[in-house]
């Protein structure tokens, strides 16, 4: 009888799809309780997905990113933009929940199956090519993270690969879930430090009424702006959460605790995004220089600012931000390779057994590691890359996306509601404008 | 019975994956795919000069 599980009257479950019915036992025996214990506990049961892209999208660049924004303009009008992009990366985000959970396929199958292997490669190829470059930064982050404390970059580099592979490869699904959540809470570490900072709050509540730009429309500011909205929408997310949701093993029946999980991912991401803001707007904007600042510089200022507990708690924050980047980044580019080849595709698979499966994420991280060792790896160059190849790939990527959720034979009743529709083509006009305003800025720099 | 197997009878709106067939784009479909080729290769081309430019 075939394995083919599409294709076959009664299903062949395989060794995942054996562990991912015990998950999904779990979630039914909690179901079937009543109580608002039991609830609460289907709640954190079911978290995972969406808190993880959320919090992994904090990653190192984004960190740097927000914190060079703050310093260079202050609190002003990134502290509303960033609720903005919040609230745009929920409205895409929730799209694949719905999407993995009703066909339970991943994004990148889903691309291949239904639009053929040119768009296949295309999204595929772009994936994996700034899954790597993302994933330099992501290293570099840890590198510079733990270099405050002492730890050699070899070292830094070293222990965050082999643990980045042993998440990957231990453990199954629900554990390797449960451990990158726990490692992502450290990324709420960047709200104290905003705290610490005493910020003038009557400056933050202003920011959101004049959306006041320093220094007016500028190309830098249209770059920082696109940097911004790059680092907070990137198209690996759509892959990630949808494999996840497929791999976590989510029905239709999950796709309201799916949302409030993207939910309350979304908050996280935009309160750290936005404390990081406050915070750099607070202790360095309005410096000498403080426009050119990098991430060093700015660790530096911060622990005259703040004492060696506030550089020290903003270094770990870098190296928590990298550490949960890369694990999601890694899971992402195996799961869209075992996607796209119909090679073993879920976490749940014993090493041995889907080593084709666990080899691309494993390879793209270990180049990754291994650029971040060279000694005056540009990373400027490579994070600005990283949201070049982003700035072109995600109105495709979010094409593919909303076409998927208006096919009536894939979705049924679950595709897009026309409010949904609204927003999502929105989103898709507000990038496709915004990156062209760029091409116009390249082409003739004398109209800025 | 292959020992790593087992067989059950899911129900329908489980983890069946849907089935899937290539999208057959017609109309306006047709349309957007065509300028999302043409932007894609605008975007590259912008990149490029900027990059040459040093605007980068």
């Amino acid at each position: 009888m075939s394995k083919h599980v599409a294709y076959a009257p009664f299903i062949d479950f395989e060794e995942d799809a054996q562990i991912r019915a015990k998950d999904q036992a779990r979630v039914i025996a909690l179901r079937e309780k009543k109580g608002w214990l039991f609830r609460l506990l289907l709640g954190l049961v079911l978290i995972g997905p969406g808190v993880l892209v959320m919090i992994a999208d904090n990653d190192a660049g984004g960190v740097i990113t927000y914190a060079q924004t703050g310093a260079a303009y202050g609190i002003g009008f990134f502290v509303p933009a960033l609720l903005l992009s919040g609230f745009i990366a929920y409205v895409v985000q929730e799209m694949t929940v719905r999407l993995g959970a009703v066909t339970h396929r991943g994004h990148a199958e889903m691309i291949w199956g239904r639009y053929g292997a040119f768009w296949g490669w295309f999204s595929l190829v772009d994936l994996v090519i700034a899954n790597i470059l993302t994933l330099i930064t992501e290293f570099i982050g840890v590198t510079l993270g733990l270099g405050v404390f002492g730890v050699p970059h070899l070292v830094s580099a070293a222990a965050a690969i082999i643990i980045d592979i042993l998440v990957l490869l231990v453990l199954r699904y629900y554990a390797w879930e449960r451990v990158s959540l726990w490692i992502a809470l450290g990324n709420l570490v960047f709200i104290p430090l905003a705290l610490m900072a005493h910020p003038q709050w009557s400056t933050v509540v202003s920011a959101f009424s004049n959306w006041h730009i320093q220094g007016g429309f500028t190309p830098t500011f249209l770059f920082i702006v696109l940097a911004n909205f790059g680092t907070t929408i990137a198209p690996w997310m759509l892959f990630f959460q949808q494999s996840a949701v497929v791999d976590k093993g989510l029905t239709v029946l999950d796709i309201r605790h799916g949302q409030i999980d993207t939910a309350i991912g979304t908050v996280a991401m935009v309160a750290v995004a936005v404390a990081l803001v406050i915070l750099t707007g607070s202790l360095v904007y309005g410096m000498p220089g403080a426009a050119n600042l990098d991430i060093q510089q700015i660790l530096s200022v911060l622990g005259q600012r703040l004492g060696p507990l506030g550089e020290d708690l903003f270094a770990l924050g870098l190296v928590e931000a990298g550490m949960i980047a890369a694990i999601a980044l890694t899971a992402s580019t195996s799961w869209a390779t075992g996607e796209a080849f119909h090679w073993p595709k879920s976490i749940n698979m014993p090493a041995r057994k889907a080593w084709r499966f666990y080899l691309p994420g494993i390879l793209s991280a270990l180049a990754a590691a291994g650029v971040v060792l060279i000694p005056n790896a540009p990373l400027g160059f490579l994070n600005l890359t990283v949201q070049v190849i982003a700035s072109i790939f995600m109105p495709a990527a979010m094409l593919f996306l909303l076409l998927l959720l208006n096919d009536k034979t894939i979705m049924g009743e679950y595709t897009n509601r026309k409010w949904q529709n609204i927003a999502a083509f929105s989103i898709v006009g507000l990038l496709v404008i915004l990156n062209g305003v760029y091409g116009l800025s390249v082409v003739m720099p004398h109209l800025f | 019975m292959n020992r790593d197997t087992i067989k059950l009878v899911a129900r329908p709106d489980n983890l069946t994956p849907v089935e899937m067939t290539k999208a057959h784009l017609q109309g306006w479909v047709r349309v957007v795919f065509w300028g999302l080729r043409v932007y894609i290769l605008a975007m590259i081309v912008l990149v490029f000069i900027g990059f040459a430019r040093g605007h980068v």
